[in-house]
């Protein structure tokens, strides 16, 4: 029902994005001391590309023969990029940097009060407008 | 799973693999004495462990594991004593190649690697329980 509200729709975008960047920085993370090991991260959510998709979903194809197969993550707009330049690496060819990647956490976490505050408060607006009060 | 609770098992895959990191360090600590009984023994050869990365199937993401616990192949070292029974004939003893410095910076560093998983879980468990309070 709310699907049609377009801030409902962008809040459950973004926090999905960051939902998904949250596993990823899970990873490197837990990855921190394992040899060779480069770090990645999702590809940065930009307003114009959200509004875009958010406007007009994207196109699927269209199925015409039973062979077909559909990939996965076709649509998928949380595309996950092997970090390849990074400050430094140590001598096992370990490039995750632990503030880095803890930064990277907190601005997750800065954009997830965001969004569900603005959430919040339009939830709060759609009760006013319902009762009045 | 969601992405969120897929995090949090990550980050705990994580803090398995630093416990079994600290686990192999306090027995190199605690054996950093232990030579040999006889002359021709050798005495306690310090371990590493190594990590990998591991794909979870079954939920689509990359965990850490314990690769390998290895021996280290360095010198042993070398202390005068003659009364030991491990004794060799000019009266040296072998002494295990473990150099308690180098264990305490890797118990140190399996800490700050366990301490940032732990921060991932809190977040991602925030983070969580912030969705659920939309609900109200």
């Amino acid at each position: 029902m709310y699907d049609n509200l377009t801030l409902v729709a962008m809040a459950r975008k973004s926090m999905d994005w960051i939902a998904k960047r949250q596993e990823v920085l899970a990873q490197n993370i837990a990855n921190s001391d394992t040899p060779a090991y480069l770090p990645s991260d999702l590809k940065p959510l930009d307003f114009s590309t959200v509004l875009h998709q958010t406007a007009a979903p994207a196109i699927n194809p269209v199925i015409t023969d039973p062979r077909h197969i559909t990939p996965a993550g076709l649509n998928d707009p949380n595309v996950v990029l092997v970090q390849k330049k990074t400050y430094e690496s140590s001598p096992d060819g370990n490039a995750v940097i632990l503030e880095e990647q803890m930064a990277k956490m907190g601005d997750s976490k800065g954009m997830y009060d965001q969004v569900t505050a603005l959430f919040q408060k339009n939830v709060a607006l759609l009760r006013t407008a319902i009762t009045g009060r | 799973m969601d992405d969120l609770q897929k995090s949090t098992a990550i980050a705990v895959s994580g803090m398995k693999a630093q416990s079994e990191r600290v686990r192999v360090i306090s027995e190199n600590m605690a054996n950093a004495d232990s030579t040999a009984q006889t002359p021709d023994g050798l005495p306690y050869r310090r371990k590493v462990v190594t990590f990998k990365t591991e794909l979870d199937r079954a939920n689509g993401i990359n965990r850490v594991a314990v690769n390998k616990v290895r021996n280290d192949p360095s010198d042993f070292n070398k202390r005068f004593d003659p009364k030991n029974p491990a004794a060799d004939r000019d009266g040296y003893v072998l002494t295990p190649n473990v150099n308690s410095l180098v264990e305490m910076m890797d118990l140190h560093e399996a800490q700050r690697s366990y301490d940032a998983n732990m921060n991932v879980i809190t977040t991602s468990r925030g983070m969580l329980s912030q969705t659920v309070q939309l609900l109200r």
